[in-house]
């Protein structure tokens, strides 16, 4: 069995492993490749790659259609209940279709992942698809609004030791890649309780997004509203949505708090009293 | 009833629940309660030297006498329910619910059960407020054809950008948290008739800009940008008698704070000011700042026609004790209180519910 050091030194790691997600990550990437291409995309022979491809084939994460492997629905039997141990999904989902309903908007619901935002939930409606990320899609913390209010909650040392891993990476012309800067913005997104995604992340797309806070200050993950340029003017990106997308965080926040109160009255009464 | 042996668990321990919570703790009463918060939760452990739980169930089967709910407006529902269930008379802190069916909900389990569910409309246990009822009670002004009510405050919207301005949450903004009075204080005065017509306009005004400005927040600030509800409202009603009233209410105005009633009747009028001027700007229980006036306007002939303006001499007392302690003894008999009843506050429900509409 090959066996391996884990990143930074940490336990023993299975080798092949990687191997395999590295195989998974190209066929994601590629959006479905032939046993050809991957072999071309990877540093790996061919031989490797097939029987990697044969073993995820029988538990079904992976199909053949024709000459091309494409991702296996499997996937969404795990991240179903993946997320939905988040209390923010359980607790947001309809809230965020409101606020996207009155924003004519999409809205999102971000988390974080090891020090990456996942978006975990993506309105019904679909206002803009080409601007839409898609469930799944990963992000910098640093250049998306929803990474920014997540980011502006962690201490300062936390921020720090973030910067110093992830790096403040350049996605557009506009992305934060100052670390005084950045921590100027953090700050002022702290005390407001909102943070802005001015074409930093992509050209053409703004965004707006508010942190959802549980009762003992835990930050559960942000949500977020998102549009092309375009359609979210100054008044729309700096005073309207603001309002929306915070009056949706605090409902998602109280619906977190009193979760377990909806079924208080259901409850049997001790009959002894 | 002997209040040092009984204990009150109060659902909901923000600003509402500290200030029942000092109201029960003067008359010698125990505590308990529970809320979301463990930093609230604390704050009223220290205070009250009382048994805190995360969770109303835990509370509700803890040894405790009676339940008082008084956590956000939507959280109602659930604890007042599971109370009554558990088999406590509870009060709850007006609005009844943040809406209709949340009103609705209540009062129909208070039917199933033998315990009962008081609401907190307290000026009715304001003494002016009492006196003006039984000389109403008596016929004194005849007829009584309109009645105006008036609720202004100058700058007094409640812990803004927390749930009281979250339109989900809280129900509504100053009607259903004032105007609920308001309505209260009119429909007893006329009787409880049926309202056949409503007419009403709800306006935001001040608590959505950045630039409001206070001297006092009255409850903690929350979120900058979080407002959604009415800081004032306007309405008309016509009723089944053929009087008319109309409520005019206001968490924040350019204009003197007022709470007055005036009542027109065929035979006299009157006005009742229950104004406590410590509440338009600040959260204060200050007696000082708070008015107990009542003025009856005849006009009679004694030789010759003539006006008679009288202002009665009303000894000021504390309602919110009062009201406490009727809850009290009528848990302790285990009558059904008159006042103050659920169906009362579904009435009030309702007219708030017509006007946001």
């Amino acid at each position: 069995m090959g066996l391996e050091r884990g990143k930074n030194g940490a336990g023993t790691r299975i080798k092949s492993i990687y191997t395999t997600v590295a195989i998974l990550e190209a066929i994601r990437n590629a959006d479905g490749a032939t046993l050809t291409e991957l072999t071309e995309r990877l540093d790996i022979p061919k031989s490797t790659i097939y029987h990697h491809l044969s073993t995820v084939c029988d538990c079904q994460f992976v199909r053949k259609e024709g000459m091309e492997y494409v991702i296996g629905h499997r996937f969404l039997t795990f991240a179903g209940p993946a997320r939905e141990r988040e209390e923010i999904y359980a607790s947001g989902v309809k809230e965020v279709d409101k606020l996207a309903n009155r924003a004519e908007k999409n809205a999102q619901i971000v988390v974080e992942e090891n020090g990456r935002g996942v978006y975990i939930y993506h309105s019904k409606e679909d206002y803009q698809s080409d601007v839409t990320p898609y469930i799944g899609t990963v992000v910098d913390l640093h250049c998306t609004a929803a990474g920014k209010a997540i980011l502006a909650h962690k201490p300062r040392a936390d921020i720090h030791e973030w910067i110093e891993q992830f790096g403040l990476t350049r996605k557009t012309e506009n992305t934060v890649t100052s670390k005084d800067a950045l921590f100027d913005e953090l700050e002022t997104i702290q005390q407001q309780e909102v943070a802005f995604d001015d074409e930093e992340w992509i050209d053409g797309v703004r965004c707006i997004a508010a942190p959802v806070i549980s009762e003992t200050d835990e930050i559960l993950g942000a949500v977020s509203v998102s549009a092309p340029t375009d359609q979210m003017n100054d008044e729309l990106f700096y005073k309207e949505l603001p309002n929306l997308v915070q009056n949706t965080t605090g409902v998602i926040e109280a619906n977190t708090s009193y979760s377990s109160w909806s079924e208080l009255s259901n409850a049997q009464a001790d009959p002894s009293r | 009833m002997n209040y040092d042996t009984t204990t009150i668990g109060l659902v909901g321990l923000r600003d509402q629940g500290l200030i029942f919570g000092q109201v029960l703790d003067d008359l010698g009463l125990n505590l308990a309660g529970a809320d979301v918060n463990p930093d609230v939760r604390e704050t009223f452990e220290r205070q009250f030297d009382a048994d805190t739980y995360d969770d109303p169930k835990q509370l509700f089967e803890a040894d405790i006498d009676a339940a008082v709910i008084c956590s956000p407006n939507k959280y109602h529902v659930e604890p007042a329910i599971a109370a009554l269930r558990h088999g406590y008379d509870v009060f709850v802190d007006k609005p009844l619910s943040h809406d209709l069916a949340g009103a609705q909900k209540i009062a129909a389990v208070e039917q199933e059960v033998d315990q009962f569910c008081m609401v907190g409309f307290h000026f009715r246990f304001d003494s002016a407020c009492r006196i003006l009822g039984e000389y109403i009670d008596d016929g004194y002004f005849g007829e009584i054809y309109h009645i105006e009510g008036r609720h202004i405050r100058r700058r007094g919207i409640p812990g803004r950008g927390t749930w009281y301005t979250s339109k989900d949450i809280a129900g509504g903004g100053a009607a259903i948290d004032i105007g609920v009075h308001v309505v209260d204080i009119i429909l007893s005065f006329l009787d409880t008739p049926q309202i056949e017509e409503m007419m009403g306009v709800t306006r935001t005004k001040f608590g959505h800009r950045e630039d409001y400005i206070y001297q006092h927040m009255h409850g903690e600030e929350g979120k900058p940008h979080r407002f959604n509800v009415e800081d004032s409202a306007t309405m008309l009603l016509e009723t089944d008698t053929g009087a008319s009233a109309s409520a005019e209410v206001a968490w924040a105005a350019n204009g003197d704070p007022e709470h007055e009633y005036h009542i027109y009747g065929t035979d006299a009028g009157a006005t009742l000011d229950l104004a406590d001027t410590s509440f338009s700007e600040g959260y204060t229980r200050d007696e000082t700042g708070a008015h107990n006036r009542i003025t009856i306007y005849e006009a009679r002939t004694k030789g010759e026609p003539h006006f008679s303006t009288s202002e009665l001499e009303v000894e000021r007392n504390d309602a919110f004790t009062a009201q406490f302690e009727y809850f009290l003894d009528h848990v302790e008999s285990g009558e059904q209180p008159p006042i103050n009843t659920a169906a009362q506050a579904v009435r009030v429900q309702n007219v708030i519910s017509e006007l946001y509409q």
